[in-house]
């Protein structure tokens, strides 16, 4: 028996190069600065706390020391999260479902309507505020969402959500 | 007819063995020994107090009681839920019925089965009964536990749950076919003898060194004895003496190997492995006998790895990885021990026709992955070394730094060496390592989903990490082109979605080629 390997024509196969990718809701990006002013606040309780339990840091030095760095990480974190959000977007194909993320660290995630083990929508408090949702998408053994689309208008996330599961029915029936 | 007749059977709801009972006093028994033998430690080692209400013996005697009474009050809801707890198949589904005041329902659809495991300790073969376990991927644990069933009803069971999932029918039909055989893999003492000596021997060492330390520090909190001290004195005696520190390394290497070789026993004595029509049969133990059923479907991933030694001694460990695998727990895991090279491939081709980095073109990964590492990996981590150094060994901590970066480039350099990477229609596999070797051969099918990694180093080459999720591990190409990455991830979502037209599109590829070639 002779075992052949075929040639994969690869301008034959769907390709993410011509996706039109969709950007996450502007206001997102207000939703992430009020969770990392959030996690500021608690990182200068924190900090406050130690300077209030030890003495032996309680010079100036100390505190010009740890306000100045405490200053830069809060910056350093606002540039981040916009450079981060400007990049995240999704596409929403008849098969399957894709979502990009990151700035340093680029990252495209693809999954197959036929391999959803079941989707969850959330908001959070701050989501809630602005009338955004995120909605998670598991596959079969993984205890944590696989796919994570942050950023989306409620009824659209509604609307998503309702497309994938009609989507998973009938690629479970083919 | 006669796996018709056992359907059947297992229609009715059945009790578990009432040699249930018997293992739940040897759980209590167990579970309140090592209460029991702290109290016996502190009866012998402990003074007196001299304001004691009661004497030494009646304490210890209550103590014992307690312990005892108090494992009774926890089992009391297994004794009694004995009376209550039911399993019985209906046509496609397994159920389970338990619960005194509240009443669970658990149904398993058949062919949502990925293992099945049978056990046998000594209590079970006295009582010739043995527990069951079923997985699906449903959950991290298994969906369905019996802990003593009759041995024969338990085997019937399997064989029904395993014919009727391979045949994917009604289990009315008749025409139901028997488990057959095809061929099996059996480890023999020389293989035993082979898998002790090429045993990773540092690790179980560093076993050792972890629980006699746990013991030190036992002896020092509850037995107030100074076994630092005592363990500080008997080091100091070993360093000034060459003739004790030869005593004690060839003692350390023979008690390592001495437990390697018990662990290998345990895990392999009797190890069988069964190709049967449906999957893999898997019995092996010593002081319990298991059982494993997993179907060739459910197999998410195939994994074969050897180290240094093994390598060179032609055996390799394979480990077939499943949805329903938990961490690093090896009661969950399905590796088959192969103590020669040519065993692998009749285990591919169970799956696959032929394995990709036979039948492909093999590709490497970019060069670049090696001063990548080197700058952001190796470089820091020398930095973090000659800076500690530094502080005892002032400039000639640098050597230290220098030295580890060096056998980090070099590792680095043999990594991609030996990475390469090679896919067909079927599946992709890749093949990674630096002194040992590892194998990973995945169907297209098995992928959950695909991602695509890059940093901003990367984007400069044009490269990207493909990593393809299985479920269970991830499969992860590291630094192939951007184009390579993108065509894997486009071939990967489209074979999942376009399964059948691909497979037409490829078949027609295939016959334009064969007549071609006429």
């Amino acid at each position: 028996m002779s075992i052949v390997h075929l040639q994969i024509q690869p301008e034959q196969l769907p390709s993410i190069e011509h996706i039109e990718w969709k950007a996450i809701d502007k206001k997102y990006l207000t939703v992430a600065n009020l969770v990392w002013i959030t996690y500021s606040i608690a990182i200068l309780c924190a900090i406050v706390f130690t300077f209030f339990v030890s003495e032996k840091w309680q010079t100036t030095n100390w505190y010009l020391t740890s306000g100045i760095a405490y200053f830069i990480l809060v910056v350093i974190g606002f540039i981040l999260t916009k450079k981060d959000i400007r990049n995240r977007a999704y596409a929403i194909r008849e098969r399957d479902v894709l979502f990009r993320k990151g700035w340093w660290k680029q990252t495209i995630q693809a999954v197959t309507y036929n391999k959803i083990q079941h989707v969850s929508l959330n908001k959070g408090p701050y989501e809630r505020m602005f009338r955004l949702a995120t909605i998670k998408i598991y596959t079969a053994g993984n205890s944590l969402s696989d796919i994570k689309i942050t950023g989306l208008q409620e009824d659209v996330a509604e609307q998503i959500k309702t497309f994938i599961l009609q989507q998973h029915a009938v690629t479970e029936q083919l | 007819m006669q796996l018709q007749n056992s359907y059947n059977f297992l229609e009715t709801p059945q009790r578990q063995s009432p040699a249930l009972f018997l293992h739940l006093l040897w759980k209590i028994v167990r579970h309140s020994s090592s209460l029991l033998l702290f109290f016996i430690i502190a009866y012998f080692f402990l003074p007196e107090k001299e304001d004691a209400v009661i004497s030494r013996e009646k304490l210890l005697l209550y103590q014992t009681v307690g312990a005892f009474g108090g494992m009774i009050v926890v089992h009391i809801p297994k004794i009694v839920g004995f009376f209550f707890h039911r399993y019985w198949m209906n046509n496609h589904e397994l159920i389970v019925r338990s619960g005194i005041l509240s009443k669970n329902i658990i149904v398993i659809p058949i062919d949502k089965i990925q293992s099945i495991h049978l056990s046998q300790n000594f209590l079970h073969k006295v009582t010739n009964t043995c527990s069951i376990k079923v997985d699906t991927a449903g959950s991290e644990s298994s969906e369905m536990t019996l802990d003593a069933v009759q041995i024969s009803k338990a085997e019937l069971l399997r064989d029904v749950l395993t014919n009727a999932s391979v045949n994917n029918i009604i289990l009315e039909d008749t025409t139901l076919t028997t488990t057959k055989q095809t061929k099996s893999i059996v480890l023999y003492p020389f293989d035993l003898l082979k898998l002790a000596i090429s045993e990773n021997h540092f690790k179980t060492a560093a076993l050792i060194i972890l629980f006699l330390i746990g013991k030190m520090q036992d002896a020092k909190d509850y037995l107030k004895i100074d076994s630092y001290g005592y363990a500080e004195k008997a080091g100091t005696e070993v360093a000034n003496s060459i003739t004790t520190l030869i005593w004690v390394l060839f003692w350390t290497a023979f008690i390592t190997f001495l437990i390697s070789a018990i662990r290998v026993l345990i895990r392999y004595y009797q190890f069988e492995v069964k190709i049967e029509t449906a999957g893999f049969q898997i019995r092996w133990g010593l002081t319990e006998v298991k059982q494993k059923f997993i179907r060739f479907e459910k197999v998410a991933l195939i994994e074969w790895h050897a180290n240094f030694f093994r390598k060179h001694l032609n055996m390799s460990l394979i480990h077939l990885r499943t949805l329903t695998e938990n961490g690093g727990e090896e009661d969950t895991q399905v590796q088959i021990p192969l103590t020669q090279k040519e065993q692998i491939e009749p285990l591919i081709y169970e799956f696959f026709t032929g394995s990709p980095l036979v039948i492909a073109a093999k590709k490497s990964i970019h060069p670049s992955y090696i001063l990548f590492q080197s700058i952001f990996i190796g470089l820091p981590i020398a930095l973090i070394l000659s800076g500690t150094a530094a502080i005892w060994l002032s400039w000639n901590g640098l050597i230290i730094g220098t030295v580890f970066m060096v056998y980090f480039s070099i590792t680095m350099r043999v990594f991609f060496k030996k990475t390469c990477f090679a896919y067909t229609r079927e599946g992709i596999e890749i093949s990674k390592g630096i002194w040992g070797i590892r194998h990973q051969l995945l169907h297209w099918k098995h992928i959950q989903f695909v991602s695509i990694n890059s940093s901003p180093f990367q984007r400069k080459r044009q490269l990207c990490t493909l990593q393809l999720h299985t479920g269970t591990e991830d499969v992860v190409i590291p630094f192939i082109s951007a184009n390579e990455g993108r065509f894997i991830m486009n071939y990967a979502l489209a074979k999942q979605s376009f399964m059948s037209q691909l497979n037409s599109l490829e078949d027609e590829i295939y016959q334009s080629n064969q007549r071609l070639s006429r």
